[in-house]
């Protein structure tokens, strides 16, 4: 669960879900806004209609109430303001009858109105009206107006600059009810456009990080020992399914390389376990029953056969795993190659000697830097395979010459030659021709193979011509690596 | 009893040979898949040592051109002991499998005991009246003491005891008996024959003039 909640579709999802919740309340919160605003607006129109109209009707309710000539008289020596105070406060003055059904009464949405002097002596106002209302200053001319909610009641207050204070109202606890429920319903409406987003999110997101959890179970299954399993590409090339081939392409060379170990492995086995069976098998036989001396001899030289070819398997299998491990560094020296030829050519000469082999030396003076042991290696493998793997009677050249930056060694013979089918993998661990298991003197099917891993570590190449039945020529070059390469 | 090894590695070849030749077996041998083949398509010998790894034909080549033609009972030899070449070798036809290195005495043991599945026996002991041949240790009593027979006489006695009842060509005899480097005149039947009647008795084995013999 822990790790559920650290999952990369989490993490997107939280970020994206706190993003996304901010897109519907800004806009609830806006549109609420306006949506208020024109509503309160509309109160305020609506407030300022009704303020018109009461001075409207008390102008004509003084006009239709007064007799117009006293009228027009008290309008020679009073403001108009004043004749209409003194005609409200009359006894006789009846409020209008629109005015009446107009303000008053408590059922929600009604009217109230006030109106005073400058003093605050009231002139007229509707029973339902509350006292104590906070009015603007006076203006020095005109109006001055303000606006406020009191309780479910928004009311509009205006104070004249002529000295009439008037205050109207309206109860508006339906539309503060509308409003709630409209707030109620942008609430819902954004919520649900979250959820959608969030789910419509969980299911994008979760398509694109489907591949990701893939990858971890291909890799979790490869882990597991699978070797052979491999990631699901969709064709689709994104980034993930770059990362997927990647991957398998990774996945590919491990397998290839824990294969190629293995058979390795299975390999030296095999090679081992048959000479093994030999030595069990003969020494068994001879610890029973009575033997000749012919017999006992024969057996003996069957055991001491597989056991020396055992003994030069464990040495090439030692050499070669040397030579694999990476830490292996070469040991370099100033070397003369004609000199350390010269050397294996003569430890080679008894054995060419035995099987009537010539072993012709044509070598050039050539100095370089390189790890002598490796050499060794390389050219005693050589040299010993051109003479064991002649038939006899016949010669085996060694020449060394400097061409450009590389001494150039070549081992040249009239052997059997290799075929055709078989040139391509000699280099191989354990390849053998089949001609040359048959000879049993010591070879492992590795020399070749060690062969090649050493001259490449001396940074040079090895190649071969061969023909069947004429002989066969390797050719190794390495670089000079010292001050004689720049002498041209 | 006439076994083929068919091993690519000379010096193994050279001790199987020889160890199957201590044992009385009569021996033949093919230095790869190919030779091993067409000797095994003769249907003469009793079993088949075959090793897995070698040139040409490898051992699951030959033993799938074998099958199901050919029912020599066949003992896979190989160096992998991994299961899954085991089963493979199973069902493939072979009747047997041992990994190198082995037992030499394993081996034999094996080759025994494949040759005896195929002949139907359980026990290793068949008795013929009086008389009673031990194929697991090479023994053969005669009311309960024991007889001392060359390794030629054996296997004579051998193979016509694990074939009772059914009457054995000379030529077959001749087959089972000696391998192909054996220089045998003709009599030399005769004489193992003639032999062997006088260590037990002249009923054991029964001439059918113009057929060959019987154990009845």
């Amino acid at each position: 669960m822990r790790y559920f909640f650290k999952s990369i579709r989490w993490q997107l999802q939280a970020w994206y879900g706190l993003l996304l919740f901010a897109v519907p309340v800004l806009f609830s919160g806006i549109y609420y806004q306006i949506v208020r605003a024109e509503k309160i607006g509309e109160i305020d129109r609506r407030l300022e209609d009704q303020r018109i109209f009461i001075l409207d009707e008390f102008r004509k309710a003084v006009f239709e109430q007064v007799d117009p000539l006293s009228l027009a008289e008290k309008i020679n020596s009073e403001t108009p303001f004043e004749v209409l105070i003194e005609t409200v406060q009359s006894a006789s003055f009846e409020v209008p009858s629109r005015i009446a059904s107009e303000f008053g009464g408590d059922d929600p949405g009604y009217y109230f109105f006030h109106l005073e002097d400058r003093n605050g002596n009231l002139i007229a106002r509707s029973d339902n009206a509350d006292e104590g209302f906070e009015f603007p200053e006076f203006p020095v001319e005109g109006f001055n107006i303000d606006s406020r909610y009191v309780g479910n009641v928004r009311e509009v207050l205006v104070t004249h600059a002529f000295g009439m204070r008037l205050a109207v109202g309206q109860e508006i606890s339906s539309e503060i009810r509308e409003m709630r429920q409209f707030r109620g319903r942008a609430f819902l409406i954004g919520l649900g456009v979250w959820f959608f987003g969030l789910f419509g999110g969980w299911l994008i997101v979760g398509r694109f990080v489907k591949p990701i959890g893939a990858i971890s179970d291909a890799a979790a299954r490869i882990s597991e020992g699978n070797l052979a399993d491999r990631i699901q590409v969709r064709k689709t090339g994104n980034e993930l399914d770059e990362l997927a081939s990647v991957l398998n392409t990774t996945f590919d060379k491990l397998q290839a390389m824990v294969e190629s170990q293995r058979r390795f492995t299975a390999d030296a086995s095999h090679e081992l376990r048959t000479p093994l069976s030999v030595i069990l098998s003969e020494s068994h036989r001879m610890k029973k029953g009575e033997r000749t001396e012919e017999e006992r001899q024969e057996s003996l030289d069957l055991t001491l056969l597989a056991g020396g070819r055992m003994k030069k398997l464990v040495e090439d299998l030692l050499l070669l795993a040397r030579q694999d491990s990476t830490e292996l560094h070469l040991e370099l020296e100033e070397l003369q190659v004609h000199e350390l030829v010269g050397e294996i050519v003569a430890s080679h000469q008894s054995l060419a000697e035995q099987k009537e082999i010539k072993l012709i030396s044509d070598l050039q003076p050539v100095r370089i830097s390189s790890d002598a042991m490796k050499l060794t290696i390389a050219l005693s493998n050589l040299i010993g395979n051109a003479v064991s793997h002649h038939v006899g009677k016949g010669s085996v050249w060694i020449s060394l010459i400097r061409e450009g930056a590389n001494a150039v060694i070549s081992i040249k013979d009239d052997g059997p030659g290799i075929s055709e089918q078989d040139l391509p993998h000699i280099f191989d661990r354990f390849y053998r021709v089949e001609k040359a298991r048959s000879a049993v003197g010591g070879h492992s099917g590795l020399g070749l193979a060690l062969v090649e891993s050493v001259v490449r570590q001396l940074g040079g190449t090895i190649d071969v011509v061969s023909e069947s039945g004429k002989g066969s020529t390797f050719s190794i070059r390495i670089p000079l690596g010292n001050d004689e390469a720049k002498v041209v | 009893m006439r076994v083929l090894v068919i091993e690519d590695d000379p010096l193994l070849r050279r001790s199987l040979v020889a160890t199957l030749r201590d044992e009385s077996f009569a021996v033949d041998f093919a230095a790869d898949g190919e030779e091993g083949l067409y000797k095994a398509r003769e249907d003469i010998y009793d079993a088949i040592v075959l090793d897995v790894l070698m040139p040409i034909l490898d051992g699951w080549q030959v033993l799938d051109r074998l099958r199901p033609n050919i029912k020599t009972p066949i003992l896979m030899l190989t160096a992998r002991d991994a299961v899954p070449d085991r089963v493979k070798g199973l069902n493939k036809g072979a009747d047997d499998y041992l990994t190198k290195p082995f037992d030499p005495e394993e081996l034999i043991a094996r080759i025994q005991s494949i040759i005896r599945r195929r002949s139907g026996l359980v026990h290793p002991s068949i008795v013929v009246g009086d008389l009673e041949v031990d194929v697991g240790t090479k023994q053969v009593r005669l009311r309960g003491e024991t007889v001392q027979l060359t390794a030629r006489e054996y296997g004579l006695l051998e193979y016509l005891a694990m074939n009772r009842g059914t009457v054995i060509s000379r030529t077959r005899l001749y087959e089972r008996l000696f391998d192909e480097n054996d220089d045998t005149l003709s009599n030399l039947l005769d004489v193992h024959m003639s032999n062997l009647r006088k260590k037990l008795g002249q009923q054991v084995i029964t001439t059918r003039r113009g057929h060959g013999y019987v154990v009845e």
